[in-house]
């Protein structure tokens, strides 16, 4: 068999295979495929988690030799004594900003009566058509799907996949993502997606909705919702595009960058509670009803973070 | 060949965990370079079209396992034709010339990029916007062309030591 007709011979094979694995990946939702995946996450994770070590000072490194750069070129009489505080500079800048991606950290976690657990970022997808990141905690700390993952500037995303020791993460900004979301000031509700590299999208339940450039977006609470209230999401960039027929849209910059993720906490537990009065809520005919404070109690016993909703999509939340 | 597939498999997991470790910190405007498609048309510039097709299976099904949302083997397929159709294209260039290698990274890569997020739309739980595919596509293919003879050299490198089966090494 010549090597051309056998090359053909091994595609043709290996298609059948693929096209029997995709089918049988959407034939067994939540089947031994799945498991697959668990423990490919799994058996990365350590070699991921040492990479992601390796690799962090070396970009910190690479950041600070272009700042020694510039400075070089603007001082050449300085050289000597800047190569001479190269490293010490390199060291304090990475342990000043671990210092404060860790103090937002702990003040968003003081500032909310929530049950975390922190956790750092091993690896990110392979894939330009997914964001995703693996996580260094996983069911033996407590954490289950469906739980939120925030960090110091905001919302991340939530748990898609668990194994004993690591997690997944699905990320804000993924298309499969969404949220149950209002503005900060005015208090119009609406559901956020992800839209990739794009800015993510707020679609608001209210046509007339006050929305505008500068509103900062934060999670909204329903009833058996994964996001308590508050997260901050992003702010408003775009004015907002009302040509649907029953709502409304804005663009939304995400306040957390997602390509210098780190140190996150996942939400283990969360108390349900009203979310904040509105200030000045203009009158419209057609707002959703709204609680207030006299109606609903201000706080309740803690719950439990996943509230998985089986019937609907990976990433939609109500 | 067992000690062939050994060595591969090793550099496919090596160069996954890379990919997911290293690469974001390197992301322009959020993008990356496709490490394993790159792998995948570099062995198929250099081995033909069956090294392409099984290399292209495995770091496909590598893609597939550590990603959450697309359909498994949809990767898989994608990096398997792309390794097949390059492998076959090669000889229809001057196999020595510079350019050679870099018309097939650009073109293997395009395709590969946009075909696998064209099936990763249809097949995944959410539709991804056709221009954002586009743009993925363009990106791959121009940064691919500019890695292409780094890696070129890993797989001469492999490729010298543990030869592919009735495979004429081109040099």
């Amino acid at each position: 068999m010549n090597q051309r007709r056998r090359a053909r011979v091994v595609l043709a094979v290996l298609v059948l295979a693929s096209l029997v694995l995709v089918t049988a990946d959407f034939r067994s939702e939540g089947g031994p495929l799945d498991g697959l995946r668990g423990v490919a996450t799994s058996t990365m994770e350590p070699v991921q988690r040492a990479l992601a070590a390796v690799a962090r000072p070396v970009v910190d490194v690479f950041a600070n030799v272009g700042e020694l750069w510039s400075i070089r070129a603007d001082n050449e009489q300085l050289r000597d004594r800047v190569e001479a505080l190269e490293q010490r500079q390199l060291s304090t800048d990475a342990i000043q900003r671990e210092n404060e991606r860790l103090r937002a950290l702990l003040d968003l976690r003081e500032a909310n009566d929530w049950e975390t657990v922190t956790a750092s970022t091993v690896a990110f997808t392979p894939s330009n058509f997914e964001w995703t990141i693996t996580i260094d905690v996983g069911s033996d700390d407590g954490v289950r799907e469906d739980m939120p993952v925030v960090e110091g500037a905001g919302l991340v995303g939530k748990v898609i996949q668990v194994t004993p020791s690591s997690s997944r993460v699905l990320l804000a900004i993924d298309p499969n993502f969404s949220a149950a979301t209002r503005s900060a000031s005015a208090g119009d509700v609406g559901v956020v997606t992800g839209q990739g590299s794009d800015l993510m999208r707020m679609v608001a339940d209210d046509r007339t909705a006050s929305l505008a450039p500068g509103d900062e977006i934060v999670t909204n609470n329903y009833e058996f919702g994964v996001f308590p209230h508050g997260i901050p999401v992003g702010i408003v960039e775009t004015e907002p595009d009302a040509s649907g027929q029953l709502s409304t849209s804005v663009l939304v910059r995400p306040f957390v960058d997602f390509n210098r993720l780190s140190e996150v906490l996942v939400i283990l537990s969360f108390p349900t509670e009203a979310p904040p009065p509105v200030p000045d809520l203009p009158e419209r005919s057609l707002d959703p009803p709204r609680l207030v404070p006299d109606e609903a109690p201000a706080t309740e016993p803690p719950v439990e973070a996943p509230s998985p909703a089986p019937s609907e999509g990976e990433g939609t939340e109500t | 060949m067992i000690g062939r597939a050994f060595v591969l498999a090793l550099l496919v997991v090596t160069v996954a965990a890379a990919q997911t470790a290293l690469l974001p910190f390197v992301a322009v405007a959020g993008f990356r370079p496709d490490l394993l498609l790159l792998l995948t048309i570099a062995f198929a510039v250099h081995d033909g079209p069956e090294s392409g097709v099984r290399i292209g299976f495995g770091a496909g099904l590598a893609t597939d396992l550590l990603l959450q949302t697309s359909a498994l083997g949809v990767a898989a397929l994608t990096y398997a034709v792309v390794g097949y159709l390059v492998g076959v294209a090669r000889p229809y260039l001057a196999t020595n010339s510079l350019t050679a290698p870099l018309l097939l990274a650009f073109g293997g890569s395009t395709i590969g990029a946009l075909v696998l997020g064209l099936l990763s739309s249809f097949l995944g739980d959410a539709p991804t916007d056709l221009p954002l595919i586009l743009t993925v596509a363009a990106f791959t293919g121009v940064v691919h062309t500019l890695l292409i003879p780094l890696v070129l050299r890993l797989t001469r490198g492999i490729s010298a030591r543990f030869p592919a089966e009735g495979t004429a090494v081109t040099r």
